[in-house]
C-alpha cells in the first residue's frame, strides 16, 4: 500500500513537472495565500494574547497588604503632560525580608528615584517645574525600571524611596473621583504578587481583541481556501489523466494532499517569519492608546503551530473539494451536472439565528453575549449569502436583455457558493464597518483645568493662601462647599481646595508639581475625563475598527485577485468558445464584472446595514448612542469597496484578451 | 462545385517556431461540404481557424463572397463570425450555466437580437434537431449526443453562410457520432450553407462532398470522395489547391 502511494506521488510529481511554469506559479500563489492568511491570523492572535498579558498587572501594583510589617508602600496616580502617571512610594526598615517586586533588584532608598524609561524621557524634556521637581534629584540621577515592572513601554511610573514614617506614606484624606490622583493604595506590605486586573478596561480589551479575531476569521479562511482552489482545473486535468492511467481515488487524493500541504507549509513558514519580522513595527501600533512590548505580541508557540496547521488544513480541504469530479469518475465532470442551487432552508436557519441573537441581547448586555451575537450574525450572513447570490442571479438573468447580464446571472445561480466565496471577504468587512461605525461612540469630553487638594478643615484657609501664592493670581482658588459634587468623598474635619488653572497640560502639570507635598501626605487630584475608562474603551473600538477593516479589506482583495486569476484559467475554454462564435472581448469582460459587482454591491449594502442594526442593538444594551456620521462612513465603505474590487477585476482581467484568444496552436495542428 | 463562397490563397501561418501552414490554396462552394483531414500537427485546425477569421494568416488572403477577411479588424471579424459563420467543436463547448435554449440563442443575442426573439428562434430549431423537451436543461444534464445537437443548433441559428466543425464527433461513440454527423450535414445542406469540417475520421469525411488532405502545412490532395470512401494516401485526385512539390 505504502509503495503504491509513493509511486503515485512520484508519478504525480512527474506529471506536474510536465507543466513546470504553471506548477511553480500555482505553488507560489498558494503558498502566498497561506502566508498572508497565517500572518493576519497571527496578528489577531498576537493582539488577543497581548491583551491578556496586559491584563495581568505587574507585581508592584498589587502589594499584599498586612496589618504590620517592615516595608510600606503608597501607590497614587497623578498626571504629567496629559498622561496618567503612577507614583509608588516605598519605605523599608534595614534588613526587611520582603523581596522587591519584578522589574527592580532593590527598592529605592530614601531620596532615591527609579523611573520608567518613558518618565525619564518626559521629565528630561519638560520644564522641571512641570514634572521633575515633584521628585528628588534630577532625571539624570534616577534609576531606570525594568520592563517587568511595566505594562506598556510608554507607561509613566516612578518608584520613590522615603523613610519609614514619612508623611507621604499616610492614608489620604480624600477618596473617590475618577481622574489621576484618585487611585490610592497605602499600608504595610508582606510581599508582591501579580494578579489579573479585572477592571472594565482590561476586560474590554480582551473582549474586543477576541471580537477582532472572530471578525477576521472568515476573511482568513476565505483567503486560505482561495489558495487551495487556485489550481482546481489544472489539477483536475492532471489527476484525471492519472486516474485514466490507473491511479486509485486514494492515490489521487494523496497526490493532492502532498502538493497543497507542501505549499501550505511553505506559506506557513513564510507567514510566521513575516510576523516575527513585523513584530517591532506592530508593537508601535497603539492599543488602548499605548504601544506594545514585543514580548506581549508573541502568541504561545502551541497557538502558532495550531494556527499554522489550521491554515494548511483549510488549504488542503479546499484543494480536495475541487477533486470530487475526478475522484468520482476518471473522465471528471467539467460541466455542471446540475445547478448548485440553494434552498430557502438557509434563509430560515439564518432568521432563526438572528432572532435568537436579538432575544439573547434583550436579556443580557454582557460583553460575552455581544461577542457571541456578532459571531452568530456572521455565521447567519454566511448561510444567507449564497442564497441571496442565487436569487440575485435568477433575477439578473430574467431581467437582462443582453448576453452579458444573462451570462452573469446564470453564472451566479449556477455556482452561488463559489461567487459568495469571492465576495464574502468584502461583504463581511462591510458588516464590520457597519458594526463599528455605529458602535464607535464619541469619547468623553475632557476638563483638565481643575486640581483638588485635601487639607484638614482647621488649616484649610492657610492652605488656600499657600495654593494661591504657589499658582499665582490667574488661578481661582476656593474651598468646595460640597466635595461630592466633584465626585470625591472626605472624612469629617477634612476640606477640599479646588484650584482652577488655565487650560493646557503644562499649566496643570505646574499646578500639580506646586501642590505636591504642600499638605503632608496629600497629593493633588486632577479632575480629568469623567469616564476615562469609557474613553479607552472607545479608543480600543476605533483601533479595532481600523485594524479589522484594513486587514479584512486587504485579505478580501487578495482573495478576489487569486480567485479571479483561477477563474480566468478555469473558464479559458468557455471564453475562447464565446470569442470564436463572435462575442467581443467587451461582452466577456462585462459578464465577468457583473458577475462579481452586482452581488457585491447588493450584499455589501445589506450586510453593512445588518452590521449597523447589530451595533444599534449593542448600543441599546449599553445605553450609549451612535456616531452621527456613521451613514457617511458606511456609504464611503461600500463605494470604496466596490471601486477597489473593480480595479482588482480589471487588473486580473488584463490577460483576458490573450487567454481568451481563439485559434492558438492546437494539439492536432 | 457550386459558386465559391469562401476561398484561401497562398495561406501561410507561422507561430513562434512552427510553420503550421506553408502556402495553402482552398476553395469552398456555396452549398459544398468539405472535409479537412491529416495527421496530428498537419495544420488542419489552423486552416479552419484562418478560414473562419479566428486568426489572421501570416501571409495569403481569405475571401468571403469576394471580401477580404484577412484584412478585417478584430471587431469586423467578430461580426463576421457572429453573422456569417457557425461553429461546432469536439465537446460542444456549450456554456455550462446556460440552458440549452439560451446556449442556442446566445449568438443571436451577441449580434444584438432581442432576447425574446433570440429564444423564439432558438426554440424553433429544437424539434427539427430532435431536442424537443430539452430546452431548459443545462449541458451537464444532457448526453454527449444531445449536447452536440444543441451545439449544431447554436451553429445554425444565425443562418450562417459557412458552418465550421472541428472534430464534431470526436467525443461521441460510433453510432451517436454517425447520427450527429448525418444530422449536421443534412441541416447545413437544408439551410443552403457551406460546411467545412476538420476530422480524423474517414466516415465523417465520407459524408462530405470533397476531402482535403494536409501534411506539414501543405495540401497533399484535394478531391471528390471516391464511392468507397477510401482516400489515396498521396497524390492529387481533383486539384484545386497547392501541392507539395
Amino acid at each position: 500500500m505504502r509503495e503504491r502511494l509513493v509511486s503515485a506521488l512520484r508519478t504525480g510529481a512527474l506529471v506536474a513537472r510536465s507543466d513546470h511554469r504553471r506548477t511553480r506559479q500555482t505553488f507560489v500563489l498558494s503558498a502566498a495565500a497561506a502566508a498572508a492568511s497565517l500572518l493576519v491570523a497571527l496578528v489577531a492572535l498576537g493582539v488577543t494574547s497581548g491583551s491578556w498579558s496586559r491584563a495581568t498587572l505587574p507585581e508592584w501594583r498589587t502589594p499584599v497588604l498586612a496589618a504590620e510589617g517592615t516595608t510600606w508602600t503608597t501607590l497614587s496616580t497623578s498626571q504629567a503632560d496629559g498622561q496618567v502617571m503612577t507614583v509608588a512610594r516605598f519605605a523599608e526598615e534595614p534588613g526587611s525580608p520582603v523581596p522587591p517586586p519584578a522589574g527592580v533588584d532593590h527598592l529605592p532608598a530614601p531620596g532615591q528615584v527609579i523611573a520608567s524609561p518613558a518618565l525619564v524621557e518626559l521629565a528630561s524634556r519638560l520644564d522641571p517645574d512641570e514634572l521633575a521637581d515633584r521628585f528628588p534629584g534630577t532625571p539624570t540621577t534616577w534609576g531606570v525600571l525594568g520592563d517587568a515592572a511595566l505594562t506598556t513601554p510608554d507607561e509613566l511610573v516612578a518608584f520613590v524611596g522615603v523613610a519609614p514614617g514619612d508623611p507621604s506614606l499616610a492614608a489620604p484624606l480624600v477618596f473617590g473621583g475618577s481622574g489621576p490622583g484618585s487611585e490610592t493604595i497605602s499600608g504595610a506590605v508582606s510581599g508582591f504578587e501579580p494578579v489579573p486586573a479585572g477592571d472594565l478596561a482590561s476586560d474590554t480589551s480582551r473582549t474586543l481583541a477576541a471580537l477582532g479575531c472572530a471578525l477576521l476569521l472568515v476573511p482568513v479562511l476565505v483567503l486560505a481556501a482561495a489558495g487551495g482552489r487556485l489550481a482546481g482545473t489544472r489539477r483536475e486535468l492532471v489527476l484525471a489523466r492519472l486516474r485514466l492511467a490507473g491511479a486509485s481515488p486514494r492515490q489521487v487524493t494523496a497526490i493532492t494532499v502532498a502538493e497543497t500541504a507542501a505549499a501550505g507549509t511553505a506559506g506557513a513558514l513564510v507567514g510566521t517569519a513575516a510576523y516575527l519580522a513585523l513584530l517591532p513595527v506592530l508593537a508601535r501600533l497603539p492599543w488602548q492608546g499605548h504601544p506594545w512590548f514585543v514580548r506581549d505580541l508573541v502568541p504561545p508557540p502551541a497557538l502558532v503551530v495550531a494556527a499554522a496547521a489550521a491554515v494548511v488544513v483549510v488549504l488542503v480541504s479546499a484543494a480536495l473539494s475541487t477533486l470530487r469530479a475526478v475522484i468520482t469518475s476518471p473522465l471528471g465532470a467539467a460541466q455542471l451536472q446540475d445547478a448548485r442551487s440553494t434552498t430557502a432552508g438557509r434563509l430560515v436557519l439564518a432568521v432563526v439565528a438572528v432572532v435568537g441573537v436579538l432575544v439573547a441581547l434583550r436579556s443580557s448586555g454582557a460583553l460575552a453575549v455581544q461577542l457571541l451575537a456578532v459571531v452568530v450574525v456572521i455565521g447567519a450572513l454566511n448561510l444567507v449569502g449564497p442564497f441571496v447570490v442565487d436569487r440575485l442571479g435568477r433575477v439578473l438573468a430574467s431581467l437582462s436583455r443582453g448576453p452579458a447580464g444573462l451570462l452573469a446571472g446564470r453564472a451566479l445561480s449556477g455556482d452561488p457558493r463559489g461567487t459568495w466565496r469571492v465576495i464574502s471577504g468584502i461583504v463581511l468587512a462591510g458588516f464590520a464597518a457597519g458594526f463599528f461605525s455605529m458602535a464607535a461612540i464619541g469619547s468623553a469630553s475632557e476638563n483638565p483645568g481643575a486640581v483638588l487638594l485635601a487639607a484638614p478643615t482647621s488649616t484649610v484657609q492657610t492652605v488656600v493662601g499657600q495654593v494661591q501664592t504657589a499658582l499665582g493670581e490667574t488661578t481661582t482658588v476656593e474651598v468646595l462647599t460640597d466635595p461630592t459634587d466633584s465626585g470625591v468623598i472626605v472624612e469629617d474635619g477634612v476640606s477640599v481646595v479646588e484650584a482652577t488653572v488655565p487650560d493646557g497640560p503644562a499649566a496643570v502639570d505646574r499646578a500639580v508639581t506646586a501642590l505636591d507635598g504642600l499638605v503632608p501626605g496629600q497629593r493633588p487630584i486632577v479632575l480629568a475625563a469623567p469616564d476615562a475608562e469609557l474613553g479607552q474603551f472607545f479608543d480600543s473600538m476605533r483601533t479595532l475598527m481600523l485594524g479589522v477593516l484594513g486587514l479584512s479589506f486587504a485579505l478580501a482583495l487578495v482573495s478576489t485577485a487569486l480567485t479571479s486569476v483561477a477563474s480566468l484559467a478555469e473558464r479559458r475554454e468557455e471564453h475562447r468558445s464565446m470569442r470564436t462564435m463572435g462575442a467581443s472581448l467587451r461582452v466577456v469582460e462585462r459578464a465577468r464584472t457583473l458577475q462579481t459587482i452586482v452581488p457585491l454591491v447588493v450584499l455589501s449594502v445589506l450586510n453593512t446595514l445588518a452590521g449597523a442594526v447589530v451595533a444599534w442593538k449593542v448600543n441599546d444594551a449599553l445605553g450609549t448612542t451612535s456616531q452621527s456620521h456613521a451613514p457617511l462612513v458606511l456609504a464611503l465603505f461600500v463605494g470604496v469597496g466596490t471601486l477597489l474590487m473593480l480595479v482588482v477585476i480589471r487588473l486580473t482581467g488584463r490577460n483576458l484578451s490573450r487567454t481568451s484568444l481563439p485559434g492558438q496552436p492546437a494539439a492536432d495542428g | 462545385m457550386s459558386a465559391v463562397v469562401l476561398s484561401g490563397r497562398g495561406l501561410v501561418m507561422t507561430y513562434t517556431d512552427t510553420q503550421a501552414l506553408a502556402g495553402v490554396d482552398v476553395q469552398v462552394g456555396r452549398t459544398e461540404s468539405v472535409a479537412i483531414m491529416g495527421p496530428s500537427g498537419s495544420g488542419k485546425s489552423t486552416l479552419l481557424h484562418v478560414l473562419a477569421g479566428v486568426v489572421r494568416p501570416t501571409a495569403g488572403e481569405v475571401l468571403l463572397d469576394g471580401d477580404r477577411v484577412d484584412r478585417a479588424s478584430e471587431e469586423e471579424r467578430s461580426l463576421l463570425r457572429r453573422t456569417r459563420f457557425g461553429f461546432v467543436f469536439q465537446s460542444g463547448q456549450l456554456l455550462p450555466e446556460l440552458t440549452a435554449r439560451e446556449n442556442v440563442a446566445l449568438p443571436l443575442m451577441l449580434g444584438g437580437t432581442s432576447r425574446k426573439e433570440s429564444i423564439a428562434r432558438a426554440e424553433a430549431l429544437f424539434v427539427p434537431l430532435g431536442l424537443d423537451g430539452l430546452e431548459r436543461r443545462r449541458p451537464g444534464q444532457m448526453s454527449g449526443g444531445q449536447a452536440q445537437r444543441v451545439a449544431i443548433a447554436r451553429a445554425l441559428v444565425g443562418r450562417p453562410s459557412v458552418v465550421f466543425a472541428d472534430e464534431p464527433t470526436g467525443a461521441l461513440d460510433r453510432r451517436t457520432g454517425s447520427e450527429v454527423m448525418d444530422l449536421l450535414t443534412r441541416t447545413v445542406r437544408a439551410q443552403g450553407a457551406a460546411f467545412v469540417v476538420v476530422t480524423h475520421d474517414p466516415e465523417v469525411a465520407a459524408v462530405c462532398d470533397r476531402t482535403i488532405h494536409l501534411r506539414d502545412g501543405v495540401v497533399l490532395s484535394d478531391g471528390v470522395v471516391p464511392p468507397d470512401g477510401v482516400h489515396p494516401s498521396s497524390g492529387p485526385v481533383t486539384t484545386t489547391g497547392a501541392h507539395r512539390a
